[in-house]
């Protein structure tokens, strides 16, 4: 055999195609984000969507490595014709997905203790390394693969400790809910610039040697195209950016995380069919080009052996011995070539790229070719030889006897090179064919995809959106009804404490003037009848007074404005100036902040607290401080007083309307001057309470909003 | 002065509540003829002596409700104000509204006093004195032919 390239001890040079490269690298940085992603998605999931999203996340993780690592190995150029086995590049993929599998089980356990880190690591980093290796094995060329121990060594080292480093990340990240996080991203950039050092490591490990003779099966090669490179990028852009995508905060709904694994799940199937058949289309546009190739070399056969019988005719006719010498090598090679394209037509020829495989049909066409074959060679092989002997007598004969089977032959390698074109028909309809049913396949998932997850989708947003108008509805029709009960309410308590006050002043006016001008003129009884008469009705009638002005409390017609609190505070002590100087009342106010609100109605607040701090005391002279401190948005003010103090008990209590402690004639009172000053200030968005211990003073305490740019 | 009949309009739609003003200025120190109109339109007749009111004397002060019947005291005080020959009458705003707008409005149609009804009645009756002595004992009227009937 003629081979050109025979010398074993040189090695081919290999150069990177680094637009490539760069890919790789995008792919590693964007799986590791993925990876991220999905661990804290298993970690979160319980039961069959853990299962589901184990699996998918494998599927997606693996094959996001995966395609780094080829697209890495794409880059990787050689100045021969590479082909893949597929079966095994499927393997590697499976190596690939086995080890990110053990990952995010490793990951998404609830503790990750050194031992299991380090056990996962290693069989995680091992996958990686087998899927590299694997990968490497699926090569198929006319070299000779030999790997540098050490460097090896370093890239599976490099892989384990590669793989530590992430799961330590991926552990501690898991629960990072934002989509988008600096430390995640960061992460995934250390991760993803890392994984493929250990790649580029493994392929500087590796040597390639021209060889043809080693044994390689060659009848799962593929070729793979530019085409098949941008397909496996792509496809693993989609699977991984769909998980980053999905990830947007659709996990906090059960549906919505199942419809997102559903999803997902269908990525994944499209990716491997696709990456699946790819592999298939070009493995038959491989045989097509194949089948092209041993069209070429059958047809050539033809011209082969005219140039033959040419040349013999030359030979005999050459005038001079350097003209018949060149002749002569013209005809051995023509000899040789026509041997050699005879032999990788029926046996196969690594180098010319012809498998020999031919049909039954070729075989019996080419056995009935074959005697016509053997006297060409035989008579230009024994007319070389004549000729040298310079017997000119036997040179005619082998001459005519080539000439003679030159015709048959022709004819013979016509009908063979028509039969090669017929079956050249079916591959190339097969690939059509392939080519249609992928394209139906992925057609076929993606309608699968629409029922069950863009349909179930799309039900569950409009149910999700009319429910929300319904409640929306329900809640408007409820806040209309409230604002109309709240404001009869208020009209009912005006107008009743309005129209009531009328005839009790007449029965209050009238039994005062009955005491004041029969008194002691009638007996006894009568005296402490119109005595009950008149306490009764001058009670009824400051109840009313107080119903009166806590209807009031939120009626439109008070405009809020800024009030000093000081001077509304002062304004109420002025209020109680009498009731000061008799208990000898010592009132103390610190300085107090503007606020937004009502005069009167703060001045009523402070009024009413600072009067029951003044009502409720016991034997010393009271003590009242009034203060106000800022916290956050809000200020805080309070009224301590040193009196009788509330059992806390009551503290909730004494906030409502009517609810007294204490009998009148311990204490004087309506129950409304504490649930007035809870209106005053719930209508100012505050809230208001008191601390306090039995026989140790209150201090009551009310916040108001902070007013931009007020202070004390 | 305080010899003669002091004329006193009392424009009130509440019997009891009239009733109660009288019985306060009967207490009183001061001589006094009280008439008393139901509502807006029989207290602005009486002023102008229309009607059976032709002979009707013009008070030395009007005590004036503000929710009456017909025409309110609103209504009332600003046509009395506006009345050239009625303007120079004190008027006495006597009600149970405490609303700050009414009292503003009425200071505003310049009422010359506004006294709120208080609830309890010593204090009650302690304001109509107030009202009396300080109208009617201290304060000096132009002297006019119509007032001295």
């Amino acid at each position: 055999m003629g081979e050109t390239m025979t010398s074993t001890d040189l090695t081919l040079v290999g150069s990177y195609d680094y637009q490539l490269v760069g890919l790789s690298f995008v792919i590693a940085i964007l799986a590791s984000y993925a990876a991220l992603d999905l661990a804290r998605r298993v970690t979160v999931a319980r039961g069959r969507v853990r299962l589901l999203w184990l699996t998918g996340g494998a599927i997606a993780m693996g094959f996001g490595i995966w395609s780094m690592h080829y697209v890495g190995m794409l880059a990787f150029r050689l100045p021969v014709v590479v082909q893949y086995d597929w079966p095994t590049v499927v393997a590697s993929l499976l190596a690939a997905i086995l080890a990110s599998a053990i990952a995010l089980f490793v990951v998404s356990r609830e503790r990750m203790g050194l031992i299991r880190a380090v056990l996962g690591s290693v069989l995680m980093g091992g996958g990686i390394a087998t899927m590299h290796y694997v990968g490497m094995a699926a090569m198929r060329m006319p070299a000779m693969c030999s790997y540098s121990a050490g460097l090896v060594t370093l890239s599976v080292f490099l892989a384990i400790v590669i793989s530590l480093v992430a799961l330590w990340l991926t552990f501690h990240l898991r629960l990072d809910t934002t989509a988008l996080s600096w430390r995640k991203a960061i992460s995934a950039l250390v991760m993803g610039l890392a994984i493929p050092i250990m790649h580029y490591t493994g392929m500087v490990a590796t040597d390639f040697t021209p060889s043809t003779s080693a044994h390689q099966d060659l009848s799962h090669a593929v070729n793979v195209s530019s085409l098949s490179v941008a397909g496996i990028a792509i496809v693993a852009f989609v699977v991984l950016g769909a998980v980053v995508l999905t990830s947007f905060r659709f996990d906090s709904l059960p549906t919505t995380r199942q419809l997102g694994a559903r999803y997902f799940v269908s990525l994944g199937v499209i990716g491997f069919l696709a990456v699946v058949g790819t592999l298939l289309i070009e493995r038959q546009g491989g045989q097509v080009r194949t089948l092209g190739r041993t069209i070429n070399i059958a047809g050539r056969q033809r011209m082969i052996s005219q140039a033959i019988a040419k040349d013999a005719l030359l030979v005999e006719r050459s005038p001079d011995g350097g003209e018949r010498q060149r002749q002569m090598e013209n005809l051995r090679v023509l000899n040789e070539l026509f041997k050699r394209s005879h032999s990788a037509l029926q046996h196969g020829d690594r180098l010319l790229g012809v498998p020999g495989t031919n049909s039954a049909e070729i075989q019996r066409m080419f056995r009935a070719l074959e005697p016509h074959f053997t006297a060409i060679i035989s008579a230009s092989g024994e007319l070389v030889e004549n000729v040298w002997a310079h017997d000119s007598s036997e040179t005619s004969v082998d001459i005519n006897a080539i000439l003679e089977h030159e015709g048959p032959f022709l004819r013979a390698m016509d009908a063979i090179v028509s039969q090669y074109e017929r079956e050249a028909v079916l591959p190339d309809e097969t690939k059509i064919q392939l080519q249609f049913a992928l394209l139906l396949a992925v057609f076929g998932v993606l309608l699968v995809q629409g029922v069950v997850v863009l349909r179930p989708a799309l039900i569950n947003i409009q149910q999700g959106i009319s429910e929300l108008e319904l409640a929306e509805r329900a809640l408007h029709r409820k806040a209309e009804e409230l604002t109309r009960s709240n404001a009869d309410l208020e009209e009912f308590a005006y107008v009743a404490s309005h129209d009531l006050q009328e005839p009790l002043r007449m029965v209050a006016s009238y039994t005062q003037l009955l005491s004041r001008r029969y008194r002691g003129r009638l007996d006894a009884d009568a005296d402490e009848f119109i005595g009950f008469a008149v306490d009764g009705a001058t009670r009824m009638q400051i109840l009313i007074q107080e119903l009166l002005s806590y209807s009031r409390v939120t009626s439109k017609k008070h405009a809020l404005q800024l009030i000093d609190a000081k001077v509304a505070c002062d304004s109420a002590c002025e209020n109680l100036q009498r009731s000061i100087e008799k208990s000898g009342a010592v009132v103390s106010v610190g300085p107090l902040p503007t606020v937004l609100a009502d005069a009167g109605q703060l001045t009523q607040l402070f009024q009413n607290l600072i009067g029951n701090a003044l009502k409720y005391r016991n034997e010393r002279a009271p003590e009242i401080q009034v203060a106000a401190t800022a916290n956050g948005d809000t200020w805080n003010f309070s009224v301590r007083d040193n009196g009788i103090g509330i059992d806390p008990q009551y503290s909730e209590r004494i906030f409502q309307m009517f609810q007294r402690l204490h009998t009148r004639e311990e204490y004087s009172g309506t129950g409304m001057g504490l649930a007035i000053c809870r209106k005053i200030v719930e209508r100012y968005g505050g809230r208001i309470w008191v601390e306090s211990e039995l026989g140790q003073g209150s201090t009551f305490l009310f916040t108001m909003p902070r007013t931009e740019g007020t202070t004390i | 002065m305080s010899s003669r009949i002091i004329e006193i309009l009392l424009v009130e739609d509440n019997p009891g509540d009239a009733r109660l003003t009288l019985e306060a200025f009967k207490e009183g120190k001061v001589l006094n003829h009280i008439t008393v109109a139901r509502d807006g339109v029989e207290a602005l007749a009486y002023l102008r002596r229309q009607g059976p009111y032709s002979g009707a004397k013009t008070p030395d002060l009007i005590l004036l409700d503000l929710n009456l019947p017909k025409k309110s005291g609103r209504e009332v005080l600003a046509e009395i104000k506006e009345d050239e020959q009625l303007k120079s009458i004190p008027v006495v705003v006597l009600t149970t509204s405490a609303d700050k707008e009414d009292i503003a409005r009425a200071y505003s149609h310049h009422a010359n006093c506004y006294v709120t009804k208080p609830v309890d009645l010593e204090q009650f009756l302690r304001a109509v004195h107030s009202i009396e002595n300080f109208w009617l004992t201290f304060v000096r009227f132009p002297a006019s032919g119509e007032h001295n009937a």
